[in-house]
C-alpha cells in the first residue's frame, strides 16, 4: 500500500512538472508536425479534389491501399526522412530523460526549465549508455524467450490444437514481459543512483538499483505496474473512443489522442518522481533501522 | 503475352462459333472402392472396379490414369521440382522417410487379361515424374462402350503434404486413388480429334476429372470418426475395425477425412444434409459455419443454380492439418479456422463461401483447372466476393476491427494491383505457366476484376441472367473459356451492345487474353466566363480590337478526360453543376483524350467518371474524380497518421 500511497502522493505534486510536461509535449507535436508533413501534403494533393473518400464510410483501408498502389514509390524518400527523424528523436529522448531525471532529484517545489535544460546536458552520456545496455538486454530477452517458445514446441505442425500454440505462446510472451519489466525496474532505480549519488559507472548504479529491486520486489513491482495499468487503460480508451467516435468527427478523436499523449507524459514523470520518493523512503527506513 | 499469343487468342474467340459450336456428351467413369487404412504404416490397400464409358465416335485403345501420390515419392517428380516453395511442409520429407507413393499391384480387365502399362510424363517429359500411368488396352473399349476394370493397389500415405496427407492422427485424403484422367472426343473443348486430357501433377493447378457414380467403404481403427464426399449408406463393424460406405452419383472425384478426435454438428438446408467435422478446440467456430455455409447456398440457388445433391460436409482442418485446409471436392470441402485470428476477420466466412462456390464452378460445370484456371478459381472468386459483400456488407467483408475495415472485393483490388508485376501473364496461360508470379493475382483475382467490370457494364441483371444460362448449359459438361464467352455472345444482341458502346469480343481479349491496363482519369475542368472577340473580319481592312466581354450568367465550361492504359471501355461520366444541375455521357473511352464542353449552361463543379463504380478493373479510383470543391475527408486518415506518429515517437522516451 506505501506504493500506491506514494503513486497518489506524486501525482498530486504533478503540476510542478508542467513546464516539462508542456515543453516534451510541444517537442513531440512539433517534430510529428515536421515527420509527417511531406507525406500528409502528398496525401492531401492527391485526395483533395477526388470525392473517392465519401464513398466510403469509417476508416476504409482499401483506400490507403489505393493511395499506396498509385502513389506509393513517391514515399520511400519521405520514409527516409521518417526514419533519420526517428534516430534523432531517440538521441533527443535520452537528452530529456536526462532532464526529467534532474527535475526529479533537484526535488524543487517548481521546475524551470532552465534547470531542466542542464539536467539533459549534465546525465546525457550516462543515460545514453544505460539506454543501449537497457535495449541489448531487451533484445537478449526477446532472443531467450524466442528459443523458450521453439524449445516448447510452438511449430504448427505438431501442436495438436491452436489453444495449445497459444498457451505455448502465451507462456513465451509472458516470460519476456516479466523479464522485460524486471529490466525496465531495475533501469528506472540505476537511472536514480546515477544521479542521487552520482555515481560515474553504470555497472555501479545498475548494480545497486538491481539490489533495491530485488530487495523491495513487491513495492517496486506495485509502483511500476500501477504505472503501466494507467498507460494501458489511457490508450485502451482512446482505442474504444475511436471506435465509438464517428469518422468524421477526426478532430474530437486528434484532440482525445492530445490528452492522452499529455497523460502518458506526465506518467512517466511521476512514475521516476514516485519511483525516486519509494527509494527515499524504503532505503532511509533501512538505514534507520 | 507475346503478339503471336494475342493473335491466336483474338483468331480463337473470332471463331469461337466454330469450334464449340455443340455441347459433346462426357465419358463416365463409376468408382466402386474397398479401401483400409493402417494408421500404424500410413498405407491405405484397396480393391477398386472401375468402369469406364467411351464418350467418343472411336474406339480407344488405352487408359491413362492420374497416380498422385507419386508427386511425392522423391525429389526428381515434377511437383517437388517446381515446388521448392512447400519447404515448411517438406522438411520433414527430407528429415525422415515420410515419403510417399501409389502403386498399382494388378490390374485386369473383364475377360480376365492382366493389363500393364508405363509411366509418361505428357507435359514435360520428366522421366521421373510417375504421376501419370499409361496402360495398353487388350480389347479397345468400342464407341459409346462400356468396360469394367479390376484394380489392385496400395498408397503410402504423404505427411502433411499439399491437399493431402496426414499429421498426427489427422488424415486428409484427396486424389488419393488411382483415378482416370478425362478422355476428351473430337469437339470437346479444344480437342480436334479424341485424346486423353491427364496431366502430371503440378505444384500449380489442381484437378480434372470425369464424371462417374461412387460407391466407397473404407475401413478404419474403430476409434475414428469418418466424413467423406457422400451419403453414409452403412456402417459395420469388422475384425474390430469399422467399415463405412458411402455413396454419391455424378460427381467428378471423391474426397474423404478421419481422425478419432472429430466431432461433429449436422444441420439441414432445404433438402441438404450438411455435415460439419471440427475439432474440440474449434466449437466456436460451427455457427460461423453453418451461417456462411446456409448464405452461400441461397445465394447461389437464387443466382446460378440448384444445389442438386442431398449432401455437403465441410472439414474445419485442425491447426497441425492446415495443409488440407482451404480445398474443394464434391459435396465435401475442407476450411480453416483459428482462436488465433480476432473475430471481426472473416476469413472462415470467405473460406466456407469459397471451397463452396468451387461445388459449382469445377465440381458441377467441371472445367480443367489445370489448363484454364480461371474458368474456376476466377469465378469463384468473383461469386465469393458478391456473397461476402451482400451479407457482411461491402467495406467491411473482409474485416471490421480495431476501427479499420476492409470489403472482400476491394481485397481483390488490392492483391491483383499490389502483385509484383500485374501484366506478367494473362488468363490464355495454363497454371504450370505461371512461373514468373501472378497465378493467385490473374487467375484469382483479375478474373473476378473482369467479372465485375462485366457485370457492372452488362447491369447485374443481364449478367445474372447470362451466368444461370452458362451453368444450365454447361453443368456436368466441360467447358472450355470459348464456350464462356459464346453463351456471352449468343445471349446479348447487338442492339443492345450498340446502345451501351460496347465491344464484347474486344472486352475478352483485353481484359482475359491480354494485359491491358483499364486505367482513366479527368484531368481537368475550366469555367470560362468570359466573352473575347477580335481579329479581321471579311473586310481585311477592318481590324476589331480584342473585345473582353464578362458575362455572369454566361460560361463555356469544360472538362478533359484521359485514357492512361491500354484498354479501351465505355465510361460513364457524371458532371455536376454549382446550380445542382447534373449530366450524365458515356464516352466510348477509345481517343487518348477528350474535351467535353457546356456552354451557357453554368460553372461545372465535379466530374466523376464511372460514378456507379462499374469498372473495378480500373487502375486508380482516386483521379476519377475532380472536383472543384476541396475535400477535407483526407484528413481523418491523416490525422490517425499523426497520432500514430506521435505515439512512436513517445515510445521512444520509454526505451531511453
Amino acid at each position: 500500500m506505501k506504493a500506491l500511497k506514494i503513486y497518489a502522493r506524486a501525482w498530486q505534486g504533478v503540476l510542478k512538472y508542467r513546464w516539462p510536461i508542456l515543453f516534451l509535449y510541444v517537442a513531440n507535436l512539433a517534430t510529428t508536425f515536421i515527420v509527417t508533413s511531406p507525406i500528409t501534403f502528398y496525401f492531401k494533393s492527391k485526395f483533395e479534389r477526388s470525392d473517392v473518400l465519401n464513398q466510403k464510410e469509417g476508416f476504409d483501408v482499401s483506400m490507403v491501399l489505393e493511395f499506396l498502389n498509385n502513389y506509393g514509390s513517391a514515399l520511400g524518400p519521405m520514409l527516409y526522412l521518417l526514419i533519420i527523424v526517428i534516430v534523432f528523436s531517440y538521441i533527443f529522448s535520452i537528452y530529456t530523460s536526462s532532464a526529467i531525471l534532474y527535475a526529479v532529484v533537484s526535488n524543487n517545489q517548481y521546475i524551470v526549465l532552465r534547470s531542466f535544460w542542464n539536467g539533459g546536458l549534465n546525465y546525457f552520456w550516462r543515460i545514453l549508455r544505460l539506454s543501449l545496455y537497457y535495449l541489448i538486454t531487451i533484445m537478449i530477452i526477446g532472443f531467450v524467450s524466442y528459443r523458450f517458445s521453439l524449445f516448447m514446441g510452438i511449430n504448427i505442425l505438431e501442436v495438436h490444437s491452436d489453444w495449445e500454440f497459444i498457451q505455448k505462446l502465451s507462456i513465451s510472451a509472458i516470460l519476456f514481459v516479466l523479464l522485460a519489466f524486471l529490466v525496465l525496474m531495475v533501469k528506472q532505480y540505476a537511472k536514480l543512483q546515477i544521479a542521487a549519488y552520482n555515481q560515474p559507472f553504470i555497472t555501479g548504479a545498475v548494480m545497486k538499483g538491481s539490489g533495491f529491486v530485488f530487495k523491495n520486489l513487491i513495492s517496486a513491482g506495485l509502483l511500476s505496474g500501477l504505472n503501466i495499468v494507467l498507460m494501458i487503460v489511457a490508450v485502451f480508451i482512446l482505442i474504444q473512443l475511436r471506435n465509438v467516435i464517428p469518422t468524421h468527427l477526426w478532430a474530437l478523436t486528434f484532440l482525445i489522442a492530445q490528452v492522452i499523449l499529455i497523460l502518458k507524459i506526465a506518467a512517466r514523470i511521476i512514475h521516476l518522481d514516485s519511483c525516486f520518493k519509494l527509494y527515499l523512503d524504503l532505503e532511509g527506513r533501512q538505514r534507520t533501522d | 503475352m507475346d503478339g503471336n499469343n494475342l493473335l491466336y487468342w483474338i483468331a480463337l474467340i473470332c471463331f469461337a462459333n466454330f469450334l464449340s459450336a455443340q455441347k459433346v456428351e462426357t465419358g463416365r467413369a463409376n468408382y466402386d472402392i474397398e479401401v483400409s487404412l493402417d494408421t500404424r504404416k500410413k498405407k491405405l490397400t484397396a480393391n477398386s472396379m472401375i468402369t469406364w464409358t467411351n464418350p467418343s465416335d472411336q474406339a480407344v485403345s488405352e487408359l491413362q490414369f492420374h497416380l498422385y501420390y507419386n508427386a511425392f515419392k522423391n525429389t526428381s517428380s515434377t511437383f517437388m521440382q517446381e515446388s521448392g516453395r512447400f519447404s515448411l511442409l517438406t522438411k520433414s520429407l527430407k528429415e525422415e522417410c515420410h515419403w510417399a507413393f501409389s502403386e498399382i499391384l494388378e490390374l485386369k480387365d473383364e475377360a480376365g487379361n492382366i493389363l500393364t502399362g508405363e509411366f509418361i510424363a505428357p507435359d514435360d517429359g520428366n522421366e521421373a515424374d510417375q504421376t501419370v500411368y499409361r496402360v495398353a488396352l487388350m480389347q479397345p473399349v468400342p464407341p459409346g462402350g462400356t468396360s469394367k476394370y479390376f484394380m489392385k493397389w496400395e498408397a503410402k500415405i504423404p505427411k502433411s503434404m499439399v491437399r493431402t496427407g496426414y499429421n498426427q492422427d489427422y488424415y486428409f485424403f484427396a486424389q488419393w486413388f488411382p483415378k482416370l484422367g478425362v478422355y476428351e472426343p473430337a469437339g470437346m473443348r479444344y480437342e480436334r480429334q479424341g485424346a486423353w486430357s491427364c496431366h502430371q501433377y503440378h505444384a500449380l493447378g489442381e484437378y480434372y476429372g470425369e464424371f462417374g457414380d461412387y460407391k466407397v467403404t473404407i475401413e478404419i481403427p474403430d476409434t475414428y470418426i469418418v466424413g467423406a464426399s457422400g451419403q453414409k449408406v452403412e456402417e459395420v463393424i469388422r475384425n474390430g475395425r469399422k467399415a463405412v460406405t458411402f455413396e454419391v452419383k455424378n460427381v467428378i472425384d471423391f474426397a474423404w477425412t478421419c481422425s478419432p478426435h472429430f466431432q461433429t454438428h449436422e444441420e439441414k438446408w432445404q433438402d441438404v444434409d450438411i455435415k460439419l467435422f471440427y475439432y474440440p478446440s474449434h466449437a466456436k467456430f460451427v455457427d460461423r459455419y453453418f451461417t456462411a455455409v446456409k448464405q452461400a447456398l441461397t445465394y447461389m440457388q437464387e443466382y446460378v443454380g440448384n444445389y442438386p445433391y442431398s449432401s455437403l460436409t465441410m472439414v474445419d482442418s485442425p491447426i497441425h492439418g492446415l495443409f488440407a485446409g482451404g480445398m474443394e471436392y464434391p459435396t465435401l470441402f475442407s476450411s480453416l479456422s483459428s482462436n488465433l485470428l480476432p473475430s471481426g476477420f472473416k476469413a472462415p466466412e470467405t473460406l466456407v463461401v469459397h471451397e463452396f462456390v468451387h461445388q459449382y464452378f469445377m465440381q458441377m460445370v467441371a472445367t480443367n483447372e489445370q489448363e484454364e484456371p480461371w474458368m474456376d478459381e476466377g469465378i469463384t472468386t468473383y461469386y465469393e466476393g458478391r456473397i461476402m459483400d451482400h451479407y457482411y456488407g461491402e467495406e467491411q467483408s473482409l474485416f471490421q476491427m480495431a476501427g479499420i475495415q476492409m470489403g472482400n472485393q476491394e481485397y481483390n483490388r488490392y492483391e491483383f494491383w499490389s502483385s509484383d508485376n500485374p501484366q506478367v501473364a494473362d488468363n490464355s496461360f495454363m497454371a504450370r505457366e505461371f512461373v514468373h508470379g501472378g497465378y493467385g493475382p490473374i487467375a484469382y483475382n483479375k478474373t473476378a476484376m473482369m467479372l465485375r467490370t462485366l457485370e457492372g457494364i452488362l447491369s447485374r441483371s443481364k449478367f445474372d441472367e447470362i451466368m444461370k444460362i452458362y451453368f444450365e448449359t454447361w453443368k456436368f459438361h466441360h467447358p472450355c473459356g470459348l464456350d464462356f464467352i459464346q453463351i456471352f455472345q449468343d445471349n446479348i444482341s447487338n442492339e443492345y451492345l450498340k446502345e451501351l458502346q460496347f465491344d464484347l469480343n474486344l472486352f475478352f481479349e483485353q481484359a482475359l487474353y491480354g494485359t491491358a491496363i483499364c486505367d482513366y482519369r479527368v484531368t481537368s475542368i475550366e469555367n470560362e466566363n468570359q466573352l473575347i472577340t477580335g481579329g479581321l473580319s471579311e473586310n481585311l481592312d477592318d481590324c476589331e480590337p480584342f473585345s473582353v466581354e464578362k458575362n455572369k450568367n454566361y460560361y463555356n465550361a469544360s472538362f478533359v478526360l484521359e485514357r492512361l492504359g491500354d484498354m479501351i471501355l465505355p465510361v460513364e461520366v457524371k458532371v455536376e453543376f454549382e446550380s445542382g444541375r447534373q449530366e450524365f455521357i458515356v464516352w466510348g473511352g477509345k481517343e487518348r483524350s477528350k474535351a467535353f464542353s457546356f456552354s451557357g449552361t453554368g460553372k461545372i463543379s465535379k466530374v466523376q467518371l464511372d460514378p456507379n463504380r462499374k469498372l473495378i478493373l480500373e487502375k486508380n479510383f482516386i483521379d476519377n474524380t475532380l472536383s472543384l470543391e476541396q475535400n477535407k475527408s483526407y484528413r481523418k486518415y491523416t490525422s490517425r497518421f499523426k497520432v500514430g506518429i506521435q505515439n512512436l515517437l513517445d515510445f521512444l522516451n520509454f526505451l531511453s
